[in-house]
């Protein structure tokens, strides 16, 4: 299962996105300051958006899930029950794991956005896609949240994941880093060793780092792990 | 045309003079298609809505009065130039102008403006985002999904403008302000302003009826 994206051109106005790079199974980050086209890279990747060069080619991906930043984007029922039978799921587990049980016949415009956040990631996790983006996973969620999302992602058993996110903290571990810089997508390498590679790292991993205590990975556990050895 | 004023300008003349007569569409067209990125704005599905309903309004007005091709001509041309409007304005220019043209009592109006073409983009954005959402669901755009969709155009728009009036709040706005517009002007402004003039004159009837006495 590889999704391969090989010298994508794209340009809206006075943005322009450069990708070439080959994702394999695993987690893959995507990191970047705002703005620096994450979201657009995410929805080229997914092939929602067809790019201007270049071409997106997914070999052995059956079913690719786009998971936009704002979940508003995604409502297409009434209630949370019509909402989560539109992606072809059982209502009642997905309630129960986002914690919305006995609310499935609401207006689902009444939920706030980090309730509506959680509950369309519920329903994409669930979906289970060969082929998973997630951009901005973490925006709208407390930390509590934030933990389950990173938990889920890691639970995931095949497939690829791409996570576009300018999150410094809640990260779950990750198998490939990649930076987007002013619309271009660079290839950190695959963790720990993309670590000494990726320039805008968040500043507690720099730290590290710089320490010479480099973390086994990204998550805030293999941050603490690292942190700790400098105690000793 | 770099200058906002000057698009403006130009845009409402040459709309008027392609409202007026064939012959003021006819050369509207022509300055349309020496326009720089004029396809951009066609390509937009609101264009083609707004397009389906010159043609509709265009047969009504065929089959009641007969007057419906040149309905349609001059209402095309019009649709063109606004598109055209809409996709070379950058943020920020209305305010500029109506404050260069108004003074003190161009500041609001600018803002309102403003206001009003970005809640323009969001809703462009907006729509864009939803068909990506169902497309992904593989769920067609029917009654069933319109009323959830276009409630969340609504909230959408209702939540933005909250957030703005707070904005405005915080930064302490009650009436007016201050904003010293600047222009830079080119050669091919003050010419696309002078054709543009002259395209007007040409379109209104007893004007041109003097030309081709004269001629």
């Amino acid at each position: 299962m590889t999704l391969i994206l090989e010298n994508v051109r794209y340009k809206r106005e006075r943005f322009r996105l450069l990708a070439d790079g080959v994702f394999d199974e695993g987690v893959h980050l995507v990191s970047g300051k705002v703005g620096s086209g994450k979201s657009t890279f995410a929805l080229i990747a997914s092939g929602l958006v067809l790019p201007g060069e270049g071409f997106v080619r997914k070999d052995g991906i059956q079913k690719c899930v786009l998971s936009m930043q704002f979940p508003e984007y995604h409502i297409t029922g009434i209630t949370l029950h019509d909402e989560i039978r539109a992606w072809g799921l059982d209502p009642e587990p997905i309630l129960a794991a986002t914690r919305l049980t006995g609310r499935g016949e609401q207006d689902i415009r009444v939920l706030s956005r980090g309730e509506l956040k959680r509950l369309h990631l519920g329903c994409v996790f669930s979906d289970d896609p060969d082929l998973l983006i997630l951009d901005e996973p973490f925006s709208a969620l407390d930390c509590r949240e934030k933990r389950t999302i990173c938990r889920r992602i890691n639970e995931r058993g095949h497939g690829i994941t791409i996570i576009c996110t300018h999150e410094q903290t809640w990260l779950p571990y990750v198998d490939f880093i990649w930076e987007m810089e002013k619309g271009t997508l660079v290839s950190c390498g695959r963790v720990p060793a993309a670590l000494s590679r990726w320039r805008y790292a968040p500043r507690h991993i720099r730290y590290l780092l710089d320490q010479g205590l480099a973390p086994g990975n990204v998550s805030p556990k293999a941050v603490l792990e690292a942190t700790c050895k400098t105690r000793e | 045309m770099q200058d906002p004023r000057v698009r403006i300008f130009v845009i409402i003349v040459l709309s008027v003079a392609a409202f007026i007569s064939i012959a003021g569409a006819t050369l509207a067209f022509i300055f349309w298609i020496c326009l720089p990125g004029r396809f951009r704005g066609i390509r937009k599905p609101a264009a083609i809505l707004f397009f389906f309903m010159i043609v509709l309004v265009s047969v009504i007005s065929e089959i009641t009065s007969g007057n419906g091709v040149s309905y349609f001509i001059r209402m095309s041309v019009i649709l063109l130039l606004a598109l055209y409007a809409y996709t070379a304005y950058a943020p920020g220019e209305f305010f500029r102008v109506l404050v260069w043209c108004f003074g003190k009592y161009g500041f609001d109006p600018g803002l309102i403006a403003e206001m009003s073409m970005q809640a323009i983009r969001d809703l462009e954005d907006d729509s864009s985002n939803i068909r990506i959402a169902l497309r992904q669901k593989a769920v067609p755009l029917g009654l069933s999904t319109l009323v959830p969709v276009i409630g969340m155009f609504v909230l959408n728009q209702i939540r933005r403008a909250y957030d703005q009036a707070d904005l405005l709040t915080v930064r302490g706005y009650k009436k007016g302000g201050s904003l010293c517009p600047v222009f830079h002007p080119e050669m091919q402004d003050y010419a696309s302003g002078i054709v543009a003039i002259c395209i007007l004159f040409i379109a209104i009837p007893r004007v041109r009826d003097i030309f081709i006495l004269l001629h």
